[in-house]
C-alpha cells in the first residue's frame, strides 16, 4: 500500500486553510509509511503524488451543515464506470482523480472539519483549533493500516 | 388555441439539435409566438484536452467538427503562436488562409445545396430526399429539376474545394497540416499550379451557379426578407490574415448594433455567459473564462445543454451576414435571405481572394518560426468558422494543456434564454415566423437553415453533482449524515 | 433485392454523359424502375463530427459508384441520414420506423454510444408520442433488426477522440455496446472508398473478412511506412524541412494501417505525409492515444 495524505486548504482564509494546519501539525510525527504533500488550493499539483499512491487521505475544509468544528469524512467516488466530468474552471479532487485511468485511481477519503469562518485570516478560528487534535486523530485512525473500512 | 410544435432530429443541419416551436393565432394569422432551441449532444473537449501536448489541439479540436474542422486547425494555431509568442512566416499564414478558404468553400456550397435548398424546392422523387414536405412549394417542376441538377453538381463543387484544399493539406477533412509555429509543407511550383487550377473551377461553380440561384430562391421567396431577423447585432472576430499581427484581415473584426450603421471595436472581455436556462448551476454574466460547468438536470426553465454567450449582455447573431456586413460588403437586412445572400457573396469574395495568397507564396521560402513552447503560458487565437466567430483559449502549465476553452458561433446563434429572459439569436429570428401547416412547419425550418447551425461545436464539459454522504464524527464514533462538500 | 434495378441504373450512371442523360434524367428513371422495398441503408449518428459523411460525399473513383451522387441516386436506398434527408422531425422518425418494421436493413454509425448520465449526453431523436430516445437506445433499437452493421470511423469503431482521455460522456463503441460483432472502418475520417466498399459488399452479398479489430481486410493490410514515398528520404531533423522521413518528428506511419500512401487522398490529390503532415495513425482502435502527435528534436 502506498498512501499518501494531501493537505488543502487556502492558508489566507482561516479556517479554509484547516487541511494544510492539520498537514503540518502531522509532520511533526508522520504516520508510518505515509507521504505527506502539500497542496495548498493548487489541486492539479497533487498529480505526480496521486500517480504514486493506492490510497489517498486528502484533508480539506468540509461544509456538512453541521456545527462548526465537527469533524466528517467520505469517500471519494473513484468508481471506474463512473466518467470524469469536470470543468476546468473549478476542478476539485475527486475530478482529478477520476481524471486518471480507472486501473490507476487510488483508494481516497476526504476527512476535515466543518468552518466557522472563512473570511482573511492566517489564524484558524479558535472553534476549529480547539477540534484540530481531533481531526489529526482521526486521520491517524485512517491512516492505521488495519483500520476498520466499513466504518 | 395554441400547438407546441416539436422537431427533432432537426435534419439537414450539422450535429444535434431539437426545437419546440409554439403557434398561435395573432391577428388571424397562425405564427411561432414562442421558440425554444436546445443542443442535445455534449463530448467535453475541454476535458479530454487537459494534459495533452499543447501541439496536439490543433489535431484534437479538428474533430469538434467534420464539416468545418478546419477553422478548428486555425484558431489552435493561432492560440499556440500566441502562447509561443511568436509570428509564422508568410507562407505558413498564406497556406493556412489557403486551407481554410478551400474549407468554407465547400461549406458554403454544401449548406446552400445540401442542407438549405430543398426547404424551397420539389425534391428528387426517391431517399433520401422523400419524403418531403408539400406545403409552400413555390418552384414549378421545371425549375426544381434544374436545381436538383445543381444540387448534384454542387457535390462535385464542393468535392473539388476540398481536393483542392487536400493540394496543400494533404487531406480533408481533417488535415493535419496546421502545426502550431507553421504549416506542414512547402508550396512548389506544381503544387500552385494544381491549387490554381482548382480555384478556377470552384470559383466559377461560384460564379455561375450558386450565386445566380440564390436569386433565384431570393425573388421567388421574397417575403423572407422579412422574416427571422432576430436581434440584428452582428458580431464578427475576423479571418483570413492578410499581414504577420493580426491587424489586416479579409473579413475584418468588428460589430454592428441593431440600428446603428456605425461599426464598433469587439473587446473579448465584454463576453459573458448566463446559465438561466442551461442545464448548469453556476452564476449568469460570468466570462468564459472563469465560469463554473456544473450540470444542474432537471432544473427549472433550464431547457439546453447550451449556455448563452452575450456580449455585453446583449444577443449578438454571428455568420457570413455578421461578417460580411461588419466589412462593408453586404448592405442589405437581416433576414432568412439575407443570410443566404450574404453566404454566397462571401463565397465569391474569398474565392477571388484565393489568387492573391497564391500570388505571394515563396517555394523556397521559411514555414516555422524559431521558438519553443514556454514552460507556462497562454494565448488565445479568435478566427471565424463559416458559422461565425470562433475562439479558443489556450493555457499551458508543466508544457502541457492545463485549459482550454472554446467559444463557438452556434452557441452565439443556437443559445437558450438568458438571465434577463431574453431569447437567443435563432429563438428571437423564430418568432413572427409565420406557419401555415403545422404538421408540416417548412417556414421554421427555412429560419433554422438560415443560420447554417453546427450543434457539434457547441459542446460543453460537464460535472457530477457533488453531493456526498458523509459519515460525521461525534461521540467517539462515525455516523452518517447527508450530503457534503469539500472545498476542493 | 433488385439486382436488375441497380445494374441498370448503375450502367446509366456510367454512360450517362455518352447517353446524354442528364441526372434528371436518372431521377425520372430511378422513379420509373423505383423499388421501395429494395434493401435500405440507415445511417445513425452518434457522439461524432460529421467528418465521416463529409469524407463519404468526396467519393469519387472510376468503378461504380463513381461519385456520391451517384451513390446516392444509384447505389443504395439511403432511407435515413440526418445531414441529407430532406425529413425532419416526426416524418424523419415515421421513415426510419418504417425501415425498421421491415427490418434487414444496413445500420450505418457514425459516432460512438455515449453511456454517461443514462445515455443522457446525447440525444437522437422524438417520437410522435413526445418519446425521446438517446444515442444508446437509438442504436440499440435500429442495431437489433440489422442485417449488418458498419461502424463508419474510429469513433463508432471504438470511440476515438471523444472516448479519449478521461471519457468524460461514457463512450463506448457501437460493437462494444451491442455486444455484437461489427464491421469497423477505421479513420478519423475514413477515406470514402473505405466506407463505400462495404456497402456496396453487402448489398451484393459478398463476404468481408475482417483482422481482430473488426476492420476489413481487403482495406485495412499494409503499413502506412511500408510504401511511404518519403521511407527512403532522410529523416526530418526539423518541421519544414521538404520532402523528408518524418519518423523522427513523431510520425506513427510505421504502425499506422491504412492504405494511403498508395489510394491517396482527394481524388489522388495528396496525402498526410506527402504534405509534410505526420501520420496521426487515425485508423487504430487507440486513436488518438496519449503520446504527443509531434516532436521537436533540440
Amino acid at each position: 500500500m502506498a498512501l499518501v495524505i494531501l493537505g488543502l486548504g487556502n492558508l489566507l482564509l482561516s479556517d479554509d486553510g484547516v487541511g494544510v494546519h492539520a498537514l503540518r501539525a502531522l509532520g511533526a510525527d508522520p504516520p508510518p509509511g505515509a507521504e505527506l504533500v502539500d497542496v495548498g488550493t493548487s489541486v492539479f499539483s497533487a498529480q505526480a503524488a496521486l500517480d504514486r499512491a493506492t490510497e489517498v487521505i486528502a484533508i480539506d475544509a468540509i461544509d456538512m451543515g453541521q456545527p462548526p468544528g465537527t469533524i466528517g469524512r467520505f469517500e471519494v467516488d473513484t468508481d471506474p464506470a463512473r466518467p470524469a466530468l469536470f470543468s476546468l474552471h473549478d476542478f476539485d479532487l475527486p475530478a482529478l482523480i477520476r481524471s486518471m485511468p480507472p486501473a490507476r485511481r487510488p483508494r481516497a477519503v476526504v476527512v476535515g472539519g466543518q468552518p466557522e469562518r472563512v473570511e482573511l485570516g492566517l489564524e484558524l478560528s479558535a472553534t476549529v483549533s480547539a477540534a484540530l487534535p481531533v481531526l489529526l486523530q482521526a486521520i491517524r485512525d485512517l491512516a492505521a493500516p488495519d483500520r476498520d473500512d466499513a466504518s | 388555441m395554441a400547438t407546441t410544435i416539436t422537431i427533432d432530429p432537426v435534419t439537414r443541419i450539422e450535429g444535434h439539435l431539437k426545437l419546440e416551436v409554439t403557434a398561435d393565432y395573432v391577428g388571424g394569422r397562425q405564427q411561432v409566438v414562442d421558440a425554444r432551441a436546445a443542443g442535445t449532444l455534449f463530448r467535453g473537449f475541454e476535458t479530454i484536452l487537459s494534459g495533452r501536448d499543447p501541439f496536439d489541439a490543433p489535431d484534437i479540436t479538428a474533430r469538434i467538427c467534420g464539416v468545418c474542422p478546419t477553422p478548428h486547425n486555425q484558431a489552435a494555431v493561432a492560440a499556440i503562436d500566441a502562447a509561443m509568442g511568436i509570428e509564422v512566416p508568410d507562407n505558413a499564414r498564406l497556406l493556412r488562409n489557403l486551407v481554410l478558404a478551400a474549407d468554407f468553400l465547400h461549406s458554403h456550397i454544401l449548406h446552400f445545396y445540401q442542407l438549405a435548398v430543398l426547404d424551397f424546392i420539389e425534391p428528387p422523387g426517391m431517399a433520401p430526399w422523400q419524403p418531403g414536405w408539400t406545403e409552400d412549394i413555390r418552384i414549378d417542376p421545371a425549375t426544381s429539376a434544374t436545381l436538383v441538377e445543381h444540387y448534384v453538381a454542387a457535390l462535385d463543387a464542393r468535392r473539388k474545394a476540398h481536393e483542392m484544399g487536400a493540394v496543400f493539406g494533404g487531406r480533408l477533412p481533417h488535415t493535419a497540416a496546421f502545426i502550431g509555429s507553421g504549416f506542414s509543407g512547402m508550396p512548389s511550383a506544381a503544387r500552385i499550379q494544381q491549387f490554381r487550377a482548382y480555384a478556377a473551377e470552384v470559383v466559377a461553380f461560384v460564379r455561375d451557379v450558386y450565386l445566380p440561384d440564390v436569386d433565384a430562391i431570393a425573388a421567388t421567396y421574397q417575403d423572407y426578407f422579412q422574416i427571422g431577423a432576430g436581434p440584428r447585432n452582428l458580431l464578427a472576430f475576423g479571418c483570413f490574415e492578410e499581414g504577420p499581427t493580426g491587424a489586416d484581415k479579409l473579413l475584418r473584426r468588428g460589430r454592428r448594433a441593431a440600428g446603428s450603421t456605425a461599426i464598433a471595436a469587439v473587446d473579448i472581455q465584454k463576453i459573458t455567459e448566463d446559465v438561466a436556462s442551461s442545464w448548469y448551476t453556476g452564476n449568469n454574466g460570468v466570462s468564459p473564462r472563469s465560469g463554473t460547468t456544473t450540470p444542474a438536470y432537471p432544473k427549472t426553465n433550464a431547457y439546453s445543454w447550451l449556455k448563452s454567450p452575450r456580449y455585453e449582455t446583449k444577443v449578438y447573431e454571428v455568420g457570413p451576414l455578421a461578417r460580411m456586413t461588419v466589412n462593408g460588403d453586404y448592405a442589405g437586412g437581416v433576414s432568412v435571405m439575407d443570410r443566404h445572400l450574404a453566404r454566397a457573396a462571401e463565397a465569391m469574395k474569398i474565392g477571388l481572394a484565393l489568387e492573391g495568397w497564391l500570388d505571394q507564396l515563396d517555394p523556397s521560402g521559411p514555414l516555422f518560426a524559431d521558438g519553443s513552447m514556454p514552460e507556462s503560458a497562454s494565448g488565445i487565437g479568435l478566427t471565424e468558422a463559416p458559422r461565425g466567430a470562433l475562439g479558443h483559449w489556450l493555457a499551458v502549465g508543466n508544457r502541457t494543456i492545463s485549459r482550454y476553452q472554446i467559444v463557438t458561433p452556434t452557441c452565439w446563434n443556437a443559445s437558450p434564454r438568458d438571465a434577463r429572459g431574453v431569447r437567443g439569436a435563432l429563438e428571437q429570428a423564430l418568432v413572427g415566423t409565420p406557419v401555415r401547416n403545422a404538421g408540416q412547419p417548412v417556414e421554421v425550418l427555412r429560419v433554422v437553415h438560415s443560420f447554417d447551425p453546427c450543434l457539434s461545436c457547441a459542446v460543453h464539459v460537464m460535472r457530477p453533482g457533488a453531493a456526498t454522504p458523509v459519515s460525521v464524527l461525534s461521540g467517539g464514533g462515525w455516523t452518517s449524515r447527508s450530503a457534503a462538500r469539500a472545498y476542493r | 433485392m433488385n439486382t436488375t434495378r441497380r445494374d441498370f441504373l448503375r450502367y446509366c450512371g456510367m454512360s450517362a454523359a455518352t447517353l446524354g442523360l442528364t441526372a434528371t434524367d436518372l431521377f425520372t428513371l430511378s422513379e420509373a424502375l423505383a423499388n421501395p422495398n429494395g434493401p435500405a441503408v440507415l445511417w445513425l449518428q452518434g457522439s461524432g463530427c460529421t467528418g465521416c459523411s463529409v469524407s463519404l460525399l468526396n467519393r469519387v473513383a472510376a468503378q461504380a459508384p463513381a461519385t456520391a451522387g451517384d451513390l446516392l441516386i444509384n447505389s443504395i436506398n439511403l432511407v435515413y441520414h440526418p445531414n441529407l434527408m430532406t425529413a425532419s422531425g416526426v416524418s424523419a422518425v415515421e421513415a426510419i420506423n418504417a425501415a425498421y418494421a421491415r427490418g434487414g436493413y444496413v445500420l450505418a454509425v457514425e459516432g460512438g454510444v455515449p453511456t454517461a448520465f443514462g445515455g443522457a449526453a446525447g440525444w437522437a431523436m422524438t417520437e410522435a408520442s413526445g418519446h425521446e430516445l438517446t444515442i444508446a437506445e437509438a442504436v440499440k433499437k435500429y442495431g437489433a433488426r440489422a442485417a449488418a452493421i458498419v461502424c463508419m470511423g474510429t469513433c463508432a469503431s471504438w470511440g476515438g477522440i471523444p472516448a479519449s482521455g478521461s471519457n468524460p460522456t461514457g463512450i463506448r463503441g457501437v460493437g462494444a455496446f451491442l455486444g455484437r460483432p461489427t464491421i469497423n472502418v477505421g479513420g478519423c475520417p475514413p477515406h470514402p472508398d473505405w466506407m463505400v466498399w462495404p456497402i456496396v459488399q453487402l448489398i451484393l452479398n459478398r463476404p468481408i473478412a475482417k483482422d481482430s479489430f473488426g476492420r476489413p481486410t481487403a482495406i485495412f493490410r499494409t503499413k502506412v511506412h511500408e510504401r511511404c514515398p518519403l521511407k527512403e528520404r532522410d529523416e526530418a531533423k526539423y518541421w519544414g524541412q521538404p520532402l523528408s522521413c518524418l519518423k523522427s518528428l513523431g510520425c506513427r506511419g510505421p504502425e499506422a494501417v491504412a492504405p494511403c500512401p498508395t489510394q491517396r487522398w482527394n481524388n489522388g490529390v495528396n496525402f498526410c505525409a506527402e504534405a509534410g503532415a505526420p501520420c496521426l495513425n487515425c485508423t487504430s482502435a487507440a486513436f488518438p492515444g496519449r503520446d504527443a502527435f509531434h516532436k521537436f528534436p533540440g
